[in-house]
């Protein structure tokens, strides 16, 4: 049977894929318009070409402070995340205990639950230990959102990865770690790469969890952004929302580049 | 290299608790010898292999390898060779990456790896592949990387769990006698796991067949075909008719014996004490004939029996024949050989019989014929 489909269902199939494409794309590509419009408040279409939005958005201290913020919190929620999320992963594929499938299905919970509620849940637990390092909140409640996409693409992954593999450099004399090093993640980076970006995605562009926890000293992006569309709708808003598309695009682009070499070594 | 001998002792895994799959086995390969664990599967063939190497931890029993005891080592400290049915190739490093890994693990040079890996690789015949990746390789070539990658580290013995079980059967007999070639030559102790008799036959010394986690014999191939100690291993290895029979009367090792149909048999070598016992026949032992008029009847070691069915075999027919009281009998005959007379077709009356030498005995289970 060829894979292949001609004549009318082709086109139909191209102006559907075209469609969602241009549904996707479109409020992206707005927003970036609408950052370059010279005018003092959101309007379609633009009234005029400026980069001064730009200029003036990156001379907000505001601004820039909670993108650092934003993207040190991403870095360090994603090391976090690979930190706990790759053994626990090794454990469910390899172990062998009582309930790896329900270990399995809790892990993996928070992708069903509505991280609204985690967050609210996880203010009221950090309220009553006491918890009040707001910094370290956000990074624990990051975590507790961002590990499970990890353990998702390294378990399939891992679960790839012939379990002869092992045996065969355990029995040439390799210690577990070697193992793992020489054999299992050269496998795996893959599946740890895309896991990274998603930590770092969700992490980055967080508001429901980072809304219950931030306060005025420790603010993600986000949030910051949020309050901005309630006290003035300029086209400021939009320019920081292109420059967040911007990064996180540099970001994926990067580790897609380093994961899209290794396979290409692995070949 | 130096061979050494290896001994297994009273060595049993328990699994969960519960599950015995293999249970207290003893045997002893000699130096430089290679020996088959043959059995259907699932009987534990495997499960002994791996707590050879490591990946396994007997429940109980010892691994004694050179004189020296070694069940608390850990696998990466055994140095043992081992072959997967999967080949178990890194699928991210080149054919001579492969090769080098245990010599890595063991801090040799890069030179002396490189020399090591270069006559690794000219042993098995690949040395020509040394750049490839392991997925641009056939089957056989990869079992040879495998090989080669195995013995590069100079183990102190070669496991093989089935390693060529993945080929077909043509490349299956080659490597069957290459990996037996190299065996010899090196003087490497092999344990060598298959399901399959003739690659057993065709590569041991010395074959032990397994039942449900018990050992059933351990001898040469040619004791395991001629003298199988247990109904099972008659029937296991190669295919065997058996007769339930009583004792006559005997003279030492001389017995004069009747089946359960009424059979009377000559036995020469009445191994056994008890009175009723069970008498295998290899089907290439049985001569089949059609019925003449000047029948000898009543002679011992001959029955009628009708055809069923004729299976050609290249060089062998296999005649499929029943008794009648129902007995069911195999029989095979060379298609090549002169003066059998003619070939008997399906719904002949036929005249079997055999040589008194031919009956084997072995002792009556209670269960069923596993053949
Ligand atoms: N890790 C395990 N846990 C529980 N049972 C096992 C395990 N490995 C093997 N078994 C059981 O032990 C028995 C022997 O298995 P195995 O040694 O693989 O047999 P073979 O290689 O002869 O086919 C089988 O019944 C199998 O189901
Ligand atoms: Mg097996």
């Amino acid at each position: 049977m060829s894979g292949k489909l001609t004549g009318t269902s082709a086109v139909m199939l191209y102006l559907i894929t075209a469609g969602m494409m241009a549904f996707v794309l479109c409020p992206i590509v707005l927003i970036v318009i609408i950052s370059f419009s010279d005018g003092y408040f959101v309007s379609f279409p633009p009234t005029g070409f400026t980069t001064s939005w730009y200029v003036s958005v990156f001379q907000n201290p505001e601004f820039t402070g909670a993108l650092l913020f934003s993207f040190v919190l991403a870095v360090g929620t994603t090391l976090l995340s690979l930190l706990l999320g790759v053994p626990a992963a090794f454990a469910i594929v390899r172990g062998n205990f009582p309930g790896r499938a329900l270990c399995k299905g809790l892990l993996l919970s928070p992708l069903i639950f509505p991280v609204l509620i985690t967050g609210l849940a996880l203010l009221q637990l950090f309220s009553s230990y006491g918890w009040s390092t707001v910094k370290l909140n956000l990074l624990i409640a990051h975590t507790v959102v961002t590990s499970p996409y990890v353990i998702r693409t390294v378990l399939t992954s891992l679960e790839l990865v012939n379990p002869s593999l092992e045996e065969a450099a355990r029995t040439l004399g390799a210690t577990r770690w070697q193992t793992f090093r020489r054999v299992i993640f050269p496998q795996i980076a893959p599946g740890i790469a895309s896991g990274a970006i998603f930590c770092f995605m969700v992490s980055f562009d967080n508001y429901p969890v980072s809304m219950w926890l931030a306060d005025s000293a420790n603010t993600p992006v986000p949030v910051v952004l949020y309050r901005q569309i309630g006290t003035v709708f300029d086209p400021s808003v939009a320019t920081m929302s292109s420059i967040i598309i911007g990064l996180s695009a540099v970001v994926v682009l990067a580790l897609d580049r380093m994961v899209g070499l290794r396979r290409a070594m692995a070949m | 290299m130096e061979s050494v001998e290896v001994r297994l002792e009273h060595l049993t895994k328990e699994y969960n608790n519960s599950f015995v799959a293999v249970d207290n086995v003893t045997l002893t390969v000699g130096a430089g010898e290679l020996l088959a664990l043959l059995g259907p599967s699932g009987c534990g063939k495997t499960t002994c292999l791996r707590m050879i190497a490591g990946l396994v931890d007997p429940t109980s029993g010892e691994i004694v390898i050179g004189g020296k005891p070694i069940t608390k080592t850990p696998v990466h400290r055994r140095n043992m060779g081992m072959l997967f049915q999967n080949y178990a190739l890194f699928p991210h490093m080149t054919v001579a990456e492969n090769v080098a890994f245990g010599l890595e693990m063991r801090k040799f040079s890069r030179s002396e790896r490189e020399d090591k890996v270069r006559k690794a690789l000219d042993l098995v015949k690949l040395g020509h592949l040394a750049d490839r990746i392991p997925s641009q390789l056939s089957g056989g070539q990869q079992q040879r990387v495998a090989l080669a990658r195995a013995l590069v580290i100079e183990p102190s013995m070669l496991l093989l769990d089935e390693p060529l079980g993945a080929l077909d059967k043509s490349l299956r007999e080659q490597m069957q006698l290459e990996i037996r070639h190299l065996q010899q030559r090196l003087g490497l102790t092999t344990i060598m796991v298959t399901h399959d008799q003739d690659e057993a036959l065709t590569m041991a010394d010395q074959i032990a067949v397994m039942r449900a986690g018990q050992m059933e014999q351990i001898a040469s191939a040619t004791e395991i075909y001629q003298r199988p100690a247990t109904q099972f291993v008659a029937g296991f290895i190669g295919a065997s008719n058996f007769f339930e029979a009583e004792e006559v009367s005997r003279d030492g090792r001389r017995a004069q014996l009747v089946t359960t149909s009424g059979i009377p048999l000559d036995v020469t070598n009445m191994r056994l004490v008890t009175k009723r016992v069970m008498v295998t026949i290899r089907p290439e032992a049985i001569t089949v004939r059609p019925l003449g008029a000047e029948d000898p009847v009543a002679a011992p070691n001959t029955a009628v029996a009708v055809v069923e069915q004729v299976v050609y075999r290249g060089f062998m027919l296999h005649y499929y024949l029943r008794m009648d009281d129902g007995t069911e009998v195999i029989a095979y005959r060379q298609t090549q050989t002169e003066g059998w007379g003619p070939v008997s077709a399906v719904g002949d009356r036929v005249r079997i019989s055999w040589d008194a030498d031919s009956n084997h005995v072995v002792p009556l289970v209670a269960e069923a014929a596993a053949a």
